[in-house]
């Protein structure tokens, strides 16, 4: 076991009558540690949203998508992955899982990684906006998320980024959930990290991981910015299932805390390209 | 105005090999802003049992939000006695034997209160000090 000695020291020659001089030190005995990071917090919100890039791109050949997909996960760990089929090639119907013979369009023998899959049935001619508001369908029916994760409905079509945010309707459970647009191979998702784009705890910052450490860990946590009332403000947050922030850490600030292990530690920003300094130190998971 | 400096080291000679660690940061307690420090400190020790659950050691103004830091070490001895710390219904980490705390405490919700419990049996001395904003003084009865 490695030993990490940390010491806290306050001091104040105008706070009380007394001068304030305190220190405190403690030694903790952990194996391993992220080592000391740094990370550029882009994404400014906990509200989950898929977008696309140009609402208003038709799409003439649906088969130019037929078999892309982007997976998507609720705060439970439910992962579901939406694979697009086509209409006019005889695709298979909206909802339908995947299987070794689905009809996806121009084959009945998907590839391995769609079975499994929840069909999206989109058309020749359909606009960007069309196919999200398709898989938002999909995303609410029997078969997709059914309802742990609720899908809001794409606005008329309209140039640019147009996207479908999704909440929870569970009163006490966050919003927070998993679209994995970087892995995504469907063409259109809008994961470009600017305002407009896809935004969903993939963009937030993994401090810990929950799977690394035993119970407890030791944190530590600074945000590099200069002090701002309403900017550049850092925001922990523990992923169980109401994912509510536990910390707001502004701009010169630092913790030094414990931390549980059953549930990673996410991070997020009041403003895009804070950067978070952090360690975890602990002891086998 | 007071100025309050919090500094925390952070040192390990074999943590990562090859590389000793030597961290420090140092931050002014300010209230909201950079130019007026805190001014009102509560600090004070005490004890917790199992028996009685957990309790508030301090309430959310939940009124605006401010630049609060919260202090707290586990004073026992004992490896096996630890205390939970959490935010009201978020159990934020398990303070060990000797261990300590110091983080930034935003009161700007009102179900934002520190709570400790111990764990194990038997009495886990405790001490404590609230770095804080603003106070208001609980109405006459």
């Amino acid at each position: 076991m490695a030993t990490l000695n940390s010491t806290l020291t306050l001091s104040s020659s105008d706070l009380t009558s007394d001068t304030l001089a305190f220190s405190t030190a403690t030694t903790f005995s952990g194996s391993h540690t992220t080592g000391l990071s740094r990370a550029n917090l882009t994404s400014v919100s906990k509200v989950t949203k898929l977008s696309v890039l140009d609402g208003d791109a038709d799409v003439a050949d649906a088969s130019t998508v037929e078999g892309q997909y982007i997976d998507i996960t609720d705060n439970h760990g439910l992962k579901k992955r939406y694979v697009f089929t086509t209409a006019d090639g005889s695709g298979a119907a909206d909802g339908t899982i995947i299987v070794s013979n689905t009809d996806i369009g121009s084959t009945a023998t998907p590839a391995s990684n769609l079975i499994g899959g929840i069909c999206v049935n989109i058309t020749n001619g359909d606009q960007q906006r069309d196919i999200l508001e398709q898989l938002r369908s999909v995303i609410n029916h029997a078969n997709g998320h059914n309802g742990s994760i609720t899908a809001a409905a794409v606005a008329s079509e309209a140039n640019g980024p147009q996207s479908c945010t999704m909440t929870n309707a569970v009163v006490g459970e966050s919003g927070v959930f998993h679209i994995d647009a970087k892995n995504s191979t469907w063409i259109h998702v809008d994961n470009t990290g600017d305002a407009a784009a896809t935004n969903s705890q993939q963009d937030h910052q993994l401090i810990s991981d929950k799977n690394a450490y035993a119970d407890p860990a030791i944190l530590y946590v600074r945000n590099t910015s200069a002090y701002h009332l309403s900017n550049n403000i850092i925001y922990l947050y523990y992923d169980n299932h109401g994912a509510e922030d536990v910390l707001e850490i502004r701009g010169g600030q630092f913790t030094y805390m414990p931390i549980i292990t059953t549930n990673n530690i996410w991070a997020y920003t009041s403003t895009a390209d804070t950067v978070v300094e952090f360690m975890v130190v602990g002891t086998d998971a | 105005m007071a100025t309050t400096t919090a500094t925390v080291g952070i040192t390990s000679a074999d943590l990562t090999p090859g590389m000793a660690l030597g961290i420090s940061a140092t931050t002014t307690l300010y209230q909201t802003g950079t130019t007026t420090g805190l001014e009102l400190l509560d600090m004070g020790v005490g004890k917790l049992t199992q028996a009685s659950g957990a309790d508030a050691l301090a309430e959310a103004l939940g009124t605006a939000d401010t630049s609060n830091y919260v202090y707290i070490c586990n004073n026992s001895t004992d490896v096996e006695q630890f205390i939970k710390i959490g935010i009201h219904d978020t159990l934020i980490g398990n303070l060990g034997s000797g261990e300590w705390l110091f983080m930034p405490w935003n009161m700007g919700d009102a179900d934002a209160e520190i709570n400790i419990e111990a764990e194990a049996s038997g009495t886990i001395p405790y001490e404590y000090a609230i770095f804080k904003s603003t106070f208001t003084l609980p109405a006459k009865t």
